[in-house]
């Protein structure tokens, strides 16, 4: 999964919403229940193993195998499982959109109680990391695709108040300024401005980070527009997390660069001293 | 699976390129890797769109692991290194994040087709079950924390080694106890 993974271009986000997979797959073996189970606890924070309790359930003449006694160590999980979708949510930026339907869409199968228990984890976590989503990536209200859909549609708006911490009242100046010139505001002003915004302008904010991720990745300016939160969040909800990796050998790269050039500039400037001083009276003898 | 550990060592397989290898005489009926075709049949194919287990790309990574491990004597490795290890847990992980890597890589090579990224988990998955149930059989106690936490290393090997800051997600799994993950084991299995 290593070098093999990066030279073929694996799909980060794919890869993660595989982890359905690992938690539906019904088996005999004791250790590949155990990375199950693991894999609904550390990737859904424990939401996934209602739906491995109805994938069992299969298997096992109807009963349920999450007893009583496993539902009590699910909620003591308790605030753990609330940080791994939060920490997942963070992780995976808006390419979480994707896994998080997946494993819906994965699970729906294996019982509705655990697929609502999954959709409604990530809605969880969709919901603090990207404001209002509810019931987004919900099997019950929706299909995982069309959950899908209506996040692609809104992913714009919530990027943007993701990224500047908006809220959308249109009020002064700034409620009425072109996204042109806001993009052209330093991310603190446009912070501090963000009360102002109108929901047009978040939106208009947030397909710029979209479109804004894949060039400056490609005129290799990653260092500076990586801190640009705008721009972070474009390349994960285009699916670019490979260039937060990119961007660090990107980054390392150009301050290895930047210092051989002060290097040589000392140099250049040591010999050209030199080579004016050589031979030069610096100071004329008066005598 | 891991009583195969105890059978003879099979002769030395000349290393050409050879058909689709037939499955292991010693198989445990119950392991956990679905069933390859026998040598002329076709494999079935998967649903079109989704991938599932039943992808061809999929069942050669699962052979070529097969294969490795018990044909090729890399079980005997494994017995090896894990009996050796100061830290099995992470001698585990290690061990099946790189014959996961080693059997997609070879997959591409000796197909022409890549494992779908999302059977990609399922076969770390299925590695890492292989290597627990030989470390089983060396002797090894894991209890399910220690498998739980094998396959949390490799996840976030692999997320770290795409470029990703797993600090955050490192630090809200490790807030999960080895108690807790062996009374959810006990209690779901």
């Amino acid at each position: 999964m290593s070098k093999v993974v990066k030279g073929i271009g694996r799909a980060v986000g794919k890869v993660v919403s595989g982890i359905s997979k690992v938690i539906k797959n019904v088996t005999s073996s004791k250790a590949f229940k155990i990375i199950a189970i693991a894999a609904a606890v550390y990737f859904t924070g424990g939401a996934a193993l209602g739906a491995m309790g109805g994938a069992s359930a299969a298997s096992a003449a109807g009963t349920s195998v999450l007893s009583g006694a496993a539902s009590g160590a699910m909620a003591g999980l308790g605030s753990a499982g609330a940080g791994i979708t939060s920490a997942w949510s963070s992780l995976m930026g808006g390419s979480l959109s994707g896994v998080g339907s997946s494993l819906a869409g994965g699970l729906t199968g294996a019982g509705s109680a655990g697929a609502g228990a999954v959709g409604g984890g990530f809605t969880s976590a969709l919901s603090s990391g990207y404001g209002a989503t509810s019931g987004l990536l919900n099997p019950a209200a929706a299909t995982a695709t069309q959950g899908a859909t209506t996040f692609a549609a809104n992913a714009p708006t919530q990027l943007g108040r993701a990224a500047i911490g908006a809220t959308e009242t249109g009020a002064g100046a700034i409620g009425s300024m072109p996204v042109g010139e806001l993009m052209k505001l330093p991310m603190t002003e446009l912070q501090a401005a963000s009360g102002s915004l109108s929901a047009g302008q978040i939106a208009e904010l947030g397909k710029a980070g979209i479109k804004l991720a894949p060039e400056v990745a490609k005129k290799g300016l990653l260092r500076s527009a990586m801190s640009n939160p705008l721009v972070q969040y474009g390349a994960m909800q285009t699916g670019g997390q490979m260039i937060s990796g990119y961007a660090n050998g990107r980054a390392q790269e150009e301050a290895v660069r930047d210092n051989a050039a002060e290097i040589d500039r000392k140099e250049r400037e040591d010999r050209e001293r030199y080579q004016t001083n050589m031979g030069t009276k610096l100071w004329d003898s008066k005598y | 699976m891991a009583g195969l550990l105890k059978q003879p060592r099979q002769q030395a397989q000349p290393q050409q390129a050879q058909p689709m290898p037939e499955q292991p005489q010693q198989m445990d009926p119950n392991a956990a890797m679905p069933q390859e075709p026998m040598p002329g049949q076709e494999m079935p194919q998967g649903a079109q769109g989704e991938a599932d287990e039943n992808n061809p790309a999929f069942q050669a990574a699962i052979t070529q692991v097969k294969k490795a491990l018990y044909k090729e004597g890399a079980a005997d490795g494994v017995n090896q290194a894990l009996t050796t290890s100061s830290n099995p847990v992470e001698t585990v992980s290690t061990l099946a994040y790189e014959l996961t890597a080693i059997a997609d890589e070879k997959t591409i090579k000796d197909t022409g087709e890549k494992v779908p990224d999302e059977l990609l988990m399922l076969l770390a998955g299925k590695v890492l079950a292989e290597i627990v149930d030989i470390a089983e059989g060396s002797g090894i106690q894991m209890s399910a924390a220690d498998v739980a936490q094998a396959f949390k290393q490799m996840t976030l090997r692999y997320l770290g080694e795409q470029g990703m800051d797993t600090r955050e997600l490192s630090a809200a799994v490790d807030q999960i106890s080895p108690d807790q993950m062996n009374q959810l084991a006990a209690e779901v299995q």
